[in-house]
């Protein structure tokens, strides 16, 4: 079978899509397929970086991400973290992780992100005051994030 | 509208394109390998509405994927607006994109949110505050998944921290020759920086280009990030110009004429024919041997993949009906 692509080099992979209950079929040359992208199924690379990483004690085998149910096994196995809960719960296990993909397991953060981690505090505290009926209080808050989101647009 | 690409930008001859992708993930909802149908439609409504009330709305469309033929998504993908991944999935994810396609957000591809920002050349700064924008953008309406610990929240825990990966693309067909490349790439991999050919992973690559990229995104800062990848491609370029000027002599200049030649003559180009000869107008007009526009190699590159082709043309073609109208169109062009 010639790859459908080039029309020159044997076909050695079927590439089927499917949209809206259409299916389209190619036949492709590893080079042609190459060029869509599929070089390499899988998460390319990510057994070499994560091996040696899984969960050291039966108790941290078992722990479940209270969110979303995922052990920290199967995470590094799938490559996927479930949900942002999962990096609070296994929060031990991921900075031995961090430090071998990034060299590094706490984050740095950029100017912009002092700023904006602020007026989300803020704005939670807004909340407060409006349910608590504090409207002074809120008045006040609520000029203040204006003023930093102002800074920030600079 | 024309595209991003054909715009040229600070050393477009040598550096094709500087790429800005920020992952952002919404907070209170799992990540996408997670999602059910109901939550993917509520994230996808919820970051529509955040560019579409804001007052960046006329500058932005949206495009429902469903809607595309086959070609004009695989065109995308050969652009580099969207994932090859993303191109095949047919529910659940959306795109919205700015006009000339500098600006997309691609949702629920692997993160909720993945922030796009492209510029012409070696412009890392200005697509980083291009990107920033959007984010911000975003950020008034919606609150992202972070730690104070680990930073912005990605379901791949390689993109943890600042969630960013910047890449550059260049032109290195010197040193790509001189079979020098994957000594000078295994150093650059010791800098938390990785380089890959244009399309896929492996050793292939078209036209001579490779995308260096960082590889860390935790325990640095946004713009610590951008210097350390500026530095290393600064030193890639001074060193394939370096080569370029040790191979100055007629010889070559003849090689590359000839290239340029079959390109304003030929009846049919196939679409690595043109890649390979694009590479060649490339490197003849950093050697200032003739004067071909960059804004119009560079429109060749990203528009005249086989998609591509077949994306201008409504009637199904063949290969080699393809290979005769991008003949007919670098004719019109060069």
């Amino acid at each position: 079978m010639i790859c459908q692509m080039c029309n020159k080099h044997t076909a050695t992979t079927k590439l089927k899509t499917t949209v809206n209950g259409l299916t389209a079929e190619l036949n492709l040359c590893p080079e042609c397929l190459a060029s869509y992208g599929y070089s390499n199924f899988g998460s390319f690379g990510f057994n070499d970086l994560f091996s040696g990483v899984f969960a050291k004690d039966k108790e941290s085998k078992l722990k479940r991400c209270k969110k979303c149910d995922k052990t920290f096994d199967q995470i590094v196995k799938s490559g996927k973290v479930g949900c942002e809960n999962c990096y609070t719960e296994f929060k031990a296990e991921f900075k031995p992780l961090f430090l071998k993909i990034h060299s590094a397991n706490k984050h740095k953060r950029s100017f912009d992100e002092n700023n904006d981690n602020e007026i989300f505090q803020l704005k939670s505290k807004l909340q407060q005051l409006v349910e608590n009926e504090e409207y002074e209080k809120a008045a006040e808050i609520r000029d203040i994030i204006r003023e930093k989101q102002g800074n920030s647009n600079e | 509208m024309s595209k991003w690409f054909v715009n040229v930008g600070n050393r477009s001859d040598e550096v094709v394109s500087t790429r800005i992708r920020i992952a952002r993930n919404v907070k209170g909802y799992e990540f996408p390998s997670l999602m059910n149908d109901e939550q993917r439609y509520s994230l996808i409504q919820k970051v529509s509405d955040a560019i579409f009330n804001s007052e960046f709305k006329d500058e932005f469309k949206f495009i429902d994927i469903k809607k595309l033929t086959e070609y004009e998504k695989f065109s995308m993908v050969e652009r580099h607006l969207i994932s090859l991944d993303f191109a095949n999935c047919d529910s659940g994810r959306a795109l919205i994109t700015n006009l000339d396609e500098s600006l997309s957000i691609m949702i629920n591809e692997e993160d909720h949110i993945r922030i796009q920002s492209f510029c012409s050349g070696f412009e890392l700064e200005k697509a980083l505050e291009n990107a920033k924008r959007v984010e911000n953008i975003l950020a008034k309406s919606i609150e992202f998944s972070y730690d104070e610990d680990f930073g912005f929240l990605t379901e791949c825990p390689t993109n943890v921290g600042t969630g960013i990966r910047a890449s550059v693309m260049l032109h290195l067909p010197v040193l790509e020759q001189m079979s020098v490349l994957d000594k000078i790439f295994a150093s650059v991999s010791k800098l938390g920086l990785t380089v890959r050919g244009t399309f896929g992973e492996g050793t292939k690559t078209k036209s001579s280009l490779y995308q260096v990229s960082n590889q860390v995104t935790l325990g640095l800062t946004e713009l610590e990030l951008i210097d350390n990848l500026k530095n290393v491609v600064n030193q890639l370029l001074e060193k394939e110009n370096q080569a370029q000027k040790n191979l100055d002599s007629i010889e070559l200049k003849d090689k590359l004429y000839r290239s340029y030649g079959e390109l304003k003559y030929a009846r049919l180009v196939s679409s690595s024919e043109m890649f390979s000869r694009l590479s060649d107008l490339r490197l003849g007009v950093s050697l200032n041997y003739f004067d071909v526009s960059i804004s119009t190699l560079n429109e060749l590159l990203f528009s005249l993949g086989s998609a591509g082709v077949s994306s201008m043309f409504s009637d199904n073609l063949d290969a080699t009906a393809r290979d005769e109208k991008r003949a007919e169109l670098i004719r019109k062009a060069i």
